[in-house]
């Protein structure tokens, strides 16, 4: 799987009657991208849209060159036409979550659940392995990355919330996708753990495009990204 | 060669780690594949979120009140029609618990990924079914006794869940549940009495609604199913 680059363009994004994420242009291409910005300034909207849980009201997104939302009027358009984009825009968007790890910004991890259960759920849903075997496996290395694999058998509800981001983290590296949207998955973690994850992000970066929000300006230039986004309410002020 | 030799054993290695790491599969999903469930289905399945001890005794316990309620001068009929009126409801609130960002913290995870929602929606649903179902019928076997009357709750138990499901798919299940609980209540209880009669909603052409409304709720959950596969985070 090769790093895929992504394309907003036009995009706005309306939450609520007072907030609204505006991307006129932005690409995000292979390497870590950090996605900087004060609370409620619409990091998590933008990584929410990037992981196509949100969809836009306006403008267009593609991943590599293939369209996965497309809200631009088209008045020119026949119903035929319209048929065939979205066809093309459904298997697009499938093939975007198959190369997609996620980890949202809240705790997604359910209590009553074991460690290595949810992880491999998790990775049920993203279709990982050809086997159950071989999607165990993939559990397995990813709880070895984040250093959680001697926790396998203990409910999360159990755990600090530390131990929660990172199974939660564990959930999104497993099957080593080509995208990763990570939302704040330095919050809760100390300095050793800190370490741990900017190893397990440089050592993909290389072959993968991966995005990260985070309030911690300090720790985000260790993961030495290609990309540094700007946000402010609700508009990207700079990416450089 | 030899790199490929090494990352086979690498991934030997794991297959065997996974093993000794993973925990014991819970009874009831090994009670799945026993039973031919595909393993993955049979992993999401018993994560349904509703599947707890809390929601199986609280449904016991109001089923069980529900068999026994009603005044004991009404006939056999009458007295069932509180066990009929509730027991739609046990699977629209199942439903609500088991699907939704409000249900389940791995919601937003799940919509990120490529597993149907409609698929996952429906497997879940078909769970709370099973589950309400049996405890449904445990219920009705303490209930006096009106002839096939007791078992008149599975049609509307079908159209109601099936409504519920139509409708969560673009209000979410928990606003879906709501409406549906409280417009079936409303319905029985007018209809009961216009007709003065309490089975009256049960009778024969009840059931026929139910299973009309059953099927159109399908079929619009179906054609509605882009609602639960594309971009619906909010």
């Amino acid at each position: 799987m090769t790093a895929p680059t992504l394309h907003l363009d036009g995009i706005a994004v309306r939450l609520a009657e007072r907030f609204t994420l505006t991307v006129d242009s932005l690409t995000v291409g292979p390497g870590i991208t950090v996605v900087q910005g004060a609370n409620g300034s619409g990091k998590s909207t933008l990584l929410r849209l990037l992981a196509t849980v949100v969809a836009p009201d306006a403008g267009r997104i593609t991943v590599a060159g293939r369209v996965v939302a497309d809200r631009t009027d088209r008045t020119d358009r026949t119903d035929r036409a319209d048929r065939a984009d979205a066809a093309a825009i459904d298997a697009a968007l499938l093939a975007t979550r198959r190369s997609l790890g996620y980890l949202p910004q809240h705790d997604s991890v359910p209590p009553r659940l074991r460690v290595f259960d949810h992880v491999d759920l998790v990775a049920v849903m993203r279709e990982l392995g050809t086997d159950p075997r071989s999607r165990r496996a993939m559990v397995h290395r990813a709880l070895v990355a984040v250093g959680m694999d001697d926790l396998g058998a203990e409910r999360c509800g159990r755990l600090s919330g530390g131990q929660r981001r990172r199974v939660a983290l564990a959930a999104a590296l497993a099957g080593r996708p080509s995208l990763l949207v990570l939302d704040e998955p330095d919050a809760s973690l100390d300095a050793d753990q800190l370490t741990g994850l900017t190893r397990a992000l440089t050592e993909r970066a290389g072959d993968a495009t991966i995005v990260v929000a985070t309030h911690h300006a300090a720790w985000s230039t260790t993961l030495h990204p290609a990309q540094t986004v700007q946000l402010h309410e609700g508009q990207v002020r700079r990416a450089a | 060669m030899i790199p490929d030799l090494d990352a086979r054993l690498a991934h030997n290695l794991d297959v065997v780690m996974a093993g000794i790491d993973a925990p014991p599969r819970s009874r009831f999903e090994r009670l799945l594949l026993r039973a031919r469930v595909p393993e993955p289905t049979a992993r999401l399945v018993a994560a349904t979120p509703t599947l707890r001890i809390a929601w199986f005794v609280s449904v016991a316990v109001v089923l069980l009140f529900a068999s026994s309620a009603g005044d004991p001068t009404w006939d056999d009929a009458g007295r069932l029609a509180v066990l009929l009126t509730l027991a739609p409801l046990v699977p629209v609130v199942g439903v609500a618990l088991a699907y939704g960002s409000g249900a389940d913290r791995a919601h937003e995870v799940s919509l990120a990924a490529p597993l149907s929602g409609l698929r996952l929606v429906l497997l879940r649903t078909a769970t709370v079914l099973a589950a309400s179902a049996a405890l449904t019928l445990l219920g009705v076997l303490l209930a006096p006794s009106a002839g096939w009357l007791r078992l008149a709750w599975l049609l509307p138990a079908a159209a109601t869940s099936a409504t519920t499901l139509a409708i969560g798919t673009r209000l979410g299940m928990r606003t879906a549940a709501g409406v549906v609980g409280t417009a079936w209540i409303v319905l029985v209880v007018a209809i009961a009495q216009t007709a003065g009669d309490a089975a009256a909603p049960f009778r024969a052409t009840g059931q026929l609604v139910a299973l009309a409304v059953a099927a159109l709720a399908t079929v619009v959950l179906v054609t509605g199913r882009r609602h639960l596969e594309h971009w619906n985070g909010r």
